[in-house]
């Protein structure tokens, strides 16, 4: 079938920029007159090194953001799968609540040997202490290249602390000694190892002087401090009782010299004096006449420990400076509704005729609730007016949690700058509360913005554009049936009068259009240009291949983003919204309407909890515009009630909304929006629902009862004791089956088995039978397939030594899931297909009840010879395209591979029938080719999801990939079998039309003369 | 994990319910004795046959359109949830195919029961009307699942057939009176590339 010409090219977002910083280590310029500096963040199991330039003219450009603005990521290391668990040392020093929570998650999931611990960086060195205090690495700046490596240890513990000595020497604490190295070229110079057999957990190193000071904790008993001097011999040693110490306590160095804690219970803040304090000293807090609102966290200024002040949080957006002068605890100034602060640095920089105030001990910046910007005079406590500002941008984000302002001579990242005219100006950092990273410059002006919470996408979907104003209106005419004739005419009418105008309009557009861009290119300014395409782009192509694709991130934010070049077109922040995290951590968003529903607007609705209350959250907008519906406050509609379960029938109401049905923990029935509930009351008796308990490892199904009330009407009881439930898949709601059934060799038919209540659970535990004391400790796999309204276990499978994740496709009638084979030690992929057999029980509907119950399930294994992050299938509009499986592979690759090579029908031997019907012979290992490669040289790591949607063309699938970067293309797996190939040759073809036209032509009227000829004689 | 741990005669006890709503009574319908998990050999025995207010409810339930449920006794440990393992049919189904069903249990592979699940036969409802004596006796078949073995690659009989192909191809370096398809098998590994190239266009 051939639709019509069309060109595809393929195109590629590719937004390497989109990383979580957790640090910000800056180095100090390295050539002067272009000041050139490389920030270090690193986040989970990655590092990246940006360079930035500061151009040395009136203005000072930080160029950072799109590629092309010199923002060169230099290497991201990706991680490998291994659990580890590094503790609970609080290695973001400087975030915390959501994130750090976070973090950890993320850390539980993948502990990378490459996870850098702690880093600290000097000029043109970076060093980190890596994977849970077993390495220590130092990599060059410039460069990103790893300079050298030294193993200390071989498991993984908590504790890790790195500084840097003089200008050559690297001190750093690990869980099994303190070592030191030489800055250039990684030798050891001398070590000592920790009095921790009873499990003190050593966290902290200073140095200080000819002083290497290591404090370690052990909860409920101690604080440890040993103390040696410059060759690494030990001086002293001493255990200070502490018994109020655990695991929540917040400890942190100040001024070098002190190790103050905050107990949280008694709200009393414990100081030691490590040059001679024999014990801590304790200092209510509200004695300082400081009294919290919130969680009470003690913030180190500029992640550093060798400041006299300290920052100590109060609440949310309630701050105190603390100092510690001899021994005293001193406020220096309370902060309420300031959320974050930052102190400048100490140094004064000589550069070309500006000097730049490197910090000036008495400057600190800070942000309010308000976000304004003000600054104070630490020593006489005054404001500074200079820095007053308001910052304009920046509301949509959040409060700002962190501000990075690092003024010392190893650290830029904002600074505040003494012009010519002694004003005082500034540049800043901030993190905000949706992970978003600004850059503020003076006068309040944000230079960039960098979203950093596309790194946590939760849901994603894509929704295609509205149509054009001129379709709009044919929809409109032929969407109501309530006209009649005579209005219908004048419709008409008008409908094409107004056709006729916007083709005179375009017309004289593009005329317009060529002189405008002449003009442009003149003067050289694109943003016009940029603006137009904007607005042009928001209709639907003639393929529908364009999308705005909507992104909800654990973050609570959500985006709605162009395919066409990845630009954000809206977003949304509701700082109360997180994800439900009951079995699996979800953020599910519900397309209610699709934009195919003209004149009624498409809608998209997002559930999710409160992060205080435990409640139901629930946002619905415009998935093109952005805009919430009119009676949804911007926050999310507080639901009232936990949600227990919660799904999209797929019956429309006369408006054709498809509604939500939730359950909330007393097991009623809600609906939204409220007016769905008379359709929900007609079709109560189809609505199931199953709720999978963590817990007790139980699976229950619901049936609505008439007063929409959930009635448990089966359980299934898969033993808690044996195993855990990992994951639960469903089909994707809106994927299309074409075929029935296979054709055989033999020509007859093997009908599939469609059951879209079909869920997948998949269940991990540890073998602990008699059998595996032979083969030594294994763990085991088991897969369900379930019907969630009947609750019969259509098949269940056991895979022994074997070992998860386990990553599910669930599609039309297959199931292709991966695990770990400890036996042989590498990663396999099976598949199950389910078929009725050489007969269909009923080809109109499906129905749970009367389905065949023992489908027949073939079944086979494959090798995966590539470790992989995430897998996923293609999907196509109606189905007809045969199906891929998207591999995110470790090393970067998106590999496509049809599903024809994960058919569990391959023969080992193969037969007449089955070379007939085209099945590739059987080879246990799967085939990688580098053809198959479909992101090509640009490397994508750490994908947690693959989303695919269907485009206008039935032969193309669109493909987002999703985690550290987000990576946008097209599929075709059945190649371009609907679209005319670029190259089709029109002109060649036309004139052989057109010949053989005229051909025909001449050669009748030379047939008709010639039997007239014949007919005379 | 020997198979005969569990090879021994186990018996449940099923309850069934005529009761609508969230909290429905549930009495003894009978038992089933399990003799063999691995060879699928188990028999229900009923208690007693359905009395008239049980058929009554029943018929009420199949015109109204409502569910007939049963469960299994696993253990006795007081907590309904853990206790038992609950499913349902449409009663229509119960009524019309005058108390013939079909169930299932599911075991694991360590011989745990997980789950229970019914059928009549035939499942689906014509509203016919049944005589009130034909709903006495239950006629029960009784299937037992085990979870299988999952799929694991097959490089054995791969391996034999390639080192089979290798002992042919020498063989059939000697005499060539091999059938057409045969000689050409071990291009079989070509064909796969050529196969990925053009499979694709090929539609489902």
């Amino acid at each position: 079938m051939i639709l019509e010409y069309g060109t595809i090219l393929d195109y590629y977002i590719s937004m390497i920029a989109q990383r979580t910083i957790d640090f910000f280590y800056s180095v100090w310029p390295l050539n002067r007159n272009v000041l050139e500096t490389y920030v270090i963040g690193t986040g989970y199991g990655y590092m990246e090194i940006i360079k930035l330039q500061l151009i040395s003219n009136a203005t000072y450009n930080i160029l950072k953001l799109k590629l092309q603005n010199k923002l060169i990521v230099i290497q991201s290391f990706h991680i490998m799968e291994k659990t580890i668990d590094v503790g609970d040392r609080k290695f973001l020093p400087s975030i915390q609540g959501r994130f750090l929570y976070f973090a950890t998650t993320k850390r539980f999931m993948y502990s990378p040997v490459w996870f850098v611990d702690l880093p600290v960086s000097s000029g043109h060195h970076f060093v980190g202490v890596c994977g849970g205090g077993r390495y220590v690495r130092s990599w060059k700046v410039e460069t990103g290249a790893l300079s050298w490596e030294n193993t200390v240890h071989h498991i993984a513990r908590p504790g890790a602390d790195i500084k840097i000595k003089g200008n050559d020497q690297v001190v750093a604490l690990t869980p099994s000694g303190v070592y030191s190295y030489d800055l250039m070229n990684g030798k050891q110079k001398w070590k000592f190892s920790l009095p921790n057999s009873d499990g003190t957990v050593f966290d902290r190193v200073i140095v200080r002087g000819n002083e290497v000071i290591a404090i370690g904790h052990l909860p409920g008993a101690h604080v440890t401090i040993v103390k040696a001097n410059n060759e690494g011999v030990i001086s002293s040693q001493k255990s200070i009782p502490a018994a109020w110490i655990n695991k929540e306590t917040s400890c942190e160095v100040v001024d070098s010299s002190y190790y103050l804690c905050f107990k949280q219970d008694t709200l009393t803040l414990q100081l030691l004096d490590l040059v001679s304090g024999p014990v801590f000293k304790p200092t209510d807090i509200s004695e300082l006449g400081l009294a919290p609102s919130g969680p009470v966290v003690l913030e180190p200024v500029s992640n550093r420990g060798d400041y006299p002040e300290l920052l100590i949080r109060l609440g949310r957006n309630d701050l105190a400076i603390l100092k510690i002068v001899k021994n005293e605890l001193q406020v220096v100034k309370q902060l309420p509704g300031v959320s974050a602060a930052e102190k400048s640095g100490d140094q004064w920089v000589e550069f070309d005729d500006w000097s730049i105030l490197l910090g000036d001990d008495h400057m600190s910046a800070k942000i309010v609730v308000e976000l304004t910007l003000t600054g104070y005079d630490l020593e006489s406590g005054g404001e500074i007016t200079d820095l007053k500002q308001k910052i304009s941008a920046g509301l949509s984000h959040g409060l700002p949690l962190k501000v990075f302002h690092n003024l010392s001579n190893k650290y830029v990242y904002g600074y505040l700058v003494r012009k010519k005219d002694g004003r005082i100006g500034y540049k800043l950092a901030l993190q905000s509360e949706d992970y978003s990273l600004q850059m503020v410059q003076r006068m309040g002006k944000v230079s960039w913005t960098n979203e950093e919470a596309m790194a946590y996408i939760m849901s994603v979907e894509m929704i295609d554009l509205p149509v054009s104003e001129n379709q709009a209106k044919f929809e409109e005419e032929f969407g109501s049936h309530k006209d009649d004739i005579g209005t219908m005419f004048v419709k008409r009418l008008s409908t094409q009068l107004s056709q006729l105008k916007t083709f005179l309009q375009k017309q004289l557009h593009k005329l317009q259009g060529h002189r405008h861009h002449l003009m442009e290119n003149s003067d050289g300014s694109v943003e016009e240009d940029e603006d137009e395409d904007e607005d042009e782009e928001m209709t639907r192509d003639e393929f529908n291949l364009n999308k705005m694709i909507v992104i909800v991130t654990s973050a609570g934010k959500v985006y709605g983003m162009k395919s066409t070049n990845g630009k954000i077109a809206w977003s949304h922040f509701m700082p109360k919204l997180s994800p439900f995290d009951r079995y699996k951590k979800s953020l599910p968003l519900f397309v209610q309407r699709t934009t195919a529903h003209f004149p009624n607007p498409p809608q998209c609705a997002i559930l999710g909890r409160d992060m205080k209350t435990g409640h139901g959250v629930l946002y619905a907008f415009n998935p093109i515009t952005g805009v919430a519906l009119s009676d949804m406050p911007p926050e999310g509609l507080d639901l009232g009630y936990n949600v227990q379960q919660a799904y999209m029938v797929g019956e429309m109401d006369e408006n054709f909304l498809k509604g939500i049905i939730l359950m909330d923990s007393k097991n009623q029935i809600h609906v939204y929006p409220q007016s769905y509930k008379s359709v929900a009351n007609r079709i109560h008796s189809s609505l199931y629902m199953m709720v999978v308990d963590l817990d007790t490892g139980m699976l229950n199904g619901y049936r609505v009862g008439k007063d929409l009330k959930g009635e448990k009407v089966w359980n299934v009881n898969l033993q808690k004791k044996q195993q855990i439930i990992k994951d639960v898949v469903f089909k994707r709601y809106n994927e299309h089956v074409h075929s029935q059934g296979r054709v055989l060799g033999d020509r007859s038919v093997l009908y599939k088995y469609i059951n879209p209540n079909l869920a997948v659970v998949v269940a991990e535990g540890e073998d602990t039978s008699s059998s595996s004391q032979k083969t030594g400790p294994g763990n085991f796999v088991n897969i369900y397939l379930i019907d969630s309204v009947k609750g019969h276990i259509v098949f269940h499978g056991n895979h022994r030594r074997a070992k998860g994740p386990v990553h599910i496709i669930h599609s039309e009638n297959w199931v292709v899931y991966d695990y770990y084979n400890q036996k042989s030690r590498r990663k396999e992929v099976s598949v199950l297909e389910l078929f009725e057999g050489k007969e269909q029980s009923n080809s109109t509907a499906f129905s749970s009840h009367t389905a065949p119950h023992e489908p027949l399930v073939l079944r086979q294994s494959f090798i995966l010879p590539m470790p992989i992050y995430t897998m996923a299938t293609t999907i196509t509009e109606k189905g007809i395209t045969s199906k891929s499986v998207l591999f995110a592979l470790v090393h970067g690759g998106l590999l496509s591979l049809p599903k024809a090579f994960i058919d569990p029908r391959r023969p080992v031997i193969p037969t007449q029938e089955t070379m007939e019907e085209g099945i590739i012979p059987y080879i246990p290992e799967l085939p990688v080719s580098t053809e198959a490669i479909i992101n090509y040289n640009q490397s994508i790591y750490n994908i947690v999801g693959i989303h695919t949607s269907p485009a206008g063309l039935e032969s193309t699938s669109l493909v987002l990939a999703y985690g550290l970067d987000l990576f946008f293309t097209r599929v075709q797996p059945s190649k371009m079998f609907d679209v005319l190939k670029e190259d089709f040759d029109f002109y060649l073809i036309s004139l052989v039309m057109l010949a053989m036209i005229l051909v025909t032509l001449i050669t009748q009227k030379l047939a008709a003369r010639k039997a007239l000829n014949k007919a005379w004689k | 994990m020997t198979d005969e741990e569990f090879e021994g005669l186990r018996t449940f006890t099923l309850e069934h319910s005529f009761d609508t709503g969230c909290t429905p009574v549930f009495t003894k319908r009978g038992t089933i004795a399990v003799r063999s998990v691995k060879s699928n050999r188990a028999h229900f025995s009923p208690n007693a046959p359905l009395s008239i207010e049980e058929r009554n409810k029943l018929q009420v339930l199949a015109d109204n359109n409502e569910i007939y449920r049963l469960r299994i006794s696993v253990r006795n440990t007081g907590n309904s949830d853990e206790d038992y393992v609950t499913s349902y049919t449409p009663a229509c189904g119960v009524y019309e195919s005058s108390l013939s069903d079909h169930i299932w249990l599911h075991f694991d592979q360590s011989g745990e029961l997980l789950g229970v699940s019914m059928v009549t036969e035939p499942s689906e409802c014509r509203n016919i009307e049944v005589d009130s004596s034909d709903l006495m006796h239950w006629n029960t078949t009784v299937d037992i699942t085990q979870t299988v073995q999952g799929p694991q690659p097959d490089t054995q009989t791969y391996i034999e057939k390639l080192k089979k192909e290798e002992s042919e191809k020498k063989k059939g370096q000697q005499s060539d009176n091999r059938s057409f398809f045969a000689k050409y098998s071990r291009n079989n590994d070509k064909i796969v590339p050529f196969i990925w190239l053009v499979g694709p266009l090929k539609l489902d």
